[in-house]
């Protein structure tokens, strides 16, 4: 045997194709002969014997012991449990799907009305605003561009007209000091 | 789940223990575990060569299996897929551990309390050839542990390794070249 045969023959050993037990000893003692007498694949004898080692003799994974499967399958079972506090992942992944989808409608819907109730609030704060800082809010109003003045009328509900003469600062009673505030505020960012 | 469940006595298949764990039958992934925990850690410590990486290897790919258990199409057999798993694992793992401090001291542990020279001798040998099998390329070395050491089909490594049964073959002769080489080259240079 040459070392290319050697090494085929090692192939075939080692890919399990040596046939049964006893044409795979016949083979083994060949390739050991031929490790014996030949420096080149001389390392191969320590391969050559852990082959020859009858069945897990020569795994390369040792047996941990009877103890550690015994608490092995407890372990994995606390990993899960402790790694994955929430629920398996499930294949009714449209239960999640249509969760999120009804979620995000409520949410739309309660940002929808709170923005009318918001302009609402600010509609009211424009007709008390009048009465209560009626010189200011003029003057305001006076250099407003003309969108914010749209805006304006819009909110108050005033109608298309400007004019103050025609009722543009409505007399309406209740008045409520935080909300004309905030309503100044407003409009002194529209109109910076 | 202490008490290992026999395969044969449950009368379930792994496909029968897959849809109950789908169902939320949590005793039924227990008895996965019990089926293939040896197989599973097997492959990590012929991997990873130390007993607390491999346990961990094990564990986590357990944990995964669990967590991924709806992906698992059937497609090759769970035993198969829980090994492709714990390849990945060992190979993350690998990647940032030292190379192969934990198997002189696990093995020497064990040999001691053995107290056998025959013992020592082969903890020796599977030490050396595990050296030289660790020096192997990445796909060299995972195609002769899953192959040779673990005994599987070249279809089942295939699967594993995501590759053609004509690829594993020609990583293994590629592998066995390399380990003649190395092997000799090991002994040229005095036995590590």
């Amino acid at each position: 045997m040459d070392c290319a045969g050697f090494e085929r023959e090692l192939g075939e050993l080692m890919d399990g194709g040596a046939g049964n037990a006893e044409e795979r000893d016949l083979r083994l003692r060949s390739l050991r002969s031929h490790a014996a007498d030949c420096d080149a694949c001389a390392g191969c004898e320590d391969l050559l014997r852990l082959l020859e080692l009858p069945r897990g003799q020569g795994d390369l994974a040792g047996d941990p012991g009877e103890a550690y499967w015994g608490s092995f399958d407890r372990r994995v079972r606390e990993r899960i449990r402790r790694e994955s506090t929430r629920a398996r992942p499930t294949r009714r992944w449209w239960i999640v799907a249509a969760a999120a989808a009804v979620l995000l409608l409520l949410v739309g819907t309660w940002t929808l009305r709170r923005d009318a109730a918001e302009s609402t609030t600010t509609a009211s704060a424009v007709t008390t605003l009048a009465v209560e800082l009626p010189e200011e809010l003029a003057r305001m109003v006076e250099t407003a561009p003309g969108d914010v003045l749209v805006q304006l009328e819009d909110l108050a509900g005033w109608g298309s007209s400007g004019d103050a003469e025609g009722g543009l600062f409505p007399d309406v009673s209740g008045l409520d000091g935080e909300a004309s505030q905030a309503f100044l505020l407003w409009l002194r960012e529209q109109t910076s | 789940m202490e008490t290992a469940v026999q395969p044969e006595r449950s009368g379930n298949t792994d496909a029968r223990l897959v849809e109950r764990t789908r169902a939320g039958d949590v005793r039924a992934f227990d008895e996965i575990v019990a089926r293939h925990k040896r197989a599973v850690y097997s492959t990590a410590r012929r991997l990873l060569g130390s007993h607390e990486d491999a346990d961990e290897a094990a564990q986590i790919a357990f944990v995964r299996a669990w967590q991924a258990l709806d992906g698992f199409r059937g497609e090759s057999s769970l035993r198969t897929w829980l090994v492709r798993i714990v390849l990945n694992v060992s190979k993350s793992l690998r990647a940032r551990a030292r190379p192969l401090d934990g198997l002189e001291g696990q093995e020497q542990l064990a040999d001691t309390r053995a107290g056998s020279d025959e013992l020592l001798r082969r903890r020796e040998l599977r030490a050396r050839v595990r050296r030289a099998v660790d020096r192997l390329p990445p796909r060299q070395r995972e195609v002769v542990i899953l192959k040779v050491f673990s005994e599987m089909t070249h279809r089942e490594v295939a699967e594993i390794l995501e590759l053609s049964v004509g690829a594993v073959k020609a990583h293994l002769h590629q592998a066995v070249s390399n380990l003649r080489r190395r092997m000799t080259g090991a002994v040229a240079g005095g036995r590590d």
